[in-house]
């Protein structure tokens, strides 16, 4: 994982575009705090862009594996073997190969139910 | 008062109106190949969970251990095999729990505490924020 100094963006919207199919910018918040001047912010990209287009992606690989590099979808395929061989083909380093499922994930726990 | 540093902040991620401690961690196939998994903070887990669609990651095993759920009277059967795994620049051979737990495609499975062990962490749910220390 990447890691940038987040002394520069100590208040206010940090925006980054990937340029993944047809898919816009992401914003997220960072919040004013001063320790942020002294921490160090962990990128995670390929999470971001999952979490910021987890619905048009259920909708159009349901049921599939995704490969996700450098904030985008590479490339799908039915089985995890065919992403394998092409992210190791390709050279990618740390690819992402996350399964889509079919229909509403579920997610039970003691405190909360919540079908998303 | 006790006062704890970080030098490391992994910022919540976004996704379904609310705000989730997704961290992603490296794992270390037995030839040599980094994958990325996103996995879910979770100090209720005791090791790493991940779902059993990813078993091709991790050595072949035939162990398997009975794992207590919450809302569950029973437990449930994984499969228990073990991983490499880098976090935050630390490689750690941890304990790994395949196991058929219902999970949105935002995170593969549960970091548990054997990893935590060797981090420290300050949670802030309210400002999405999970603040890292390597040396707790």
């Amino acid at each position: 994982m990447e890691t940038i100094d987040a002394s520069f963006t100590y208040v206010g919207t940090w925006s980054f575009q990937f340029g993944g199919e047809g898919i816009g910018p992401i914003e997220r918040q960072i919040p004013s705090n001063p320790q942020l001047n002294a921490a160090r912010v962990v990128m995670q990209p390929n999470t971001a862009f999952l979490a910021a287009n987890v619905k048009e992606i259920s909708a159009k690989y349901a049921g599939k594996w995704i490969l996700v590099a450098g904030g985008k979808i590479v490339a799908s395929a039915n089985s995890p073997a065919k992403l394998e061989k092409q992210a190791a083909k390709s050279g990618i380093e740390d690819p992402l190969i996350a399964e889509i499922g079919k229909g509403p994930a579920v997610w039970n726990t003691a405190y909360a139910s919540q079908v998303i | 008062m006790p006062l704890k540093s970080f030098e490391r902040i992994i910022l919540f991620t976004h996704a379904f109106g609310r705000s989730y401690p997704i961290v992603e961690v490296t794992f270390i196939k037995p030839n040599g190949q980094r994958r990325v998994l996103p996995l879910l903070f979770d100090t209720g887990a005791s090791s790493i969970i991940i779902r059993p669609k990813y078993h091709y990651l991790f050595p072949r095993s035939t162990a398997t251990e009975e794992v207590g759920t919450v809302g569950r009277s029973k437990g449930v059967n994984a499969k228990a095999t073990t991983g490499k795994v880098e976090f935050l620049g630390k490689t750690i051979d941890c304990n790994v729990l395949l196991m058929p737990i219902k999970m949105p495609p935002l995170w593969a499975g549960l970091l548990g505490r054997e990893v935590m062990e060797l981090f420290g962490f300050g949670y802030w749910q309210s400002s999405g924020e999970l603040f890292v220390t390597v040396t707790p």
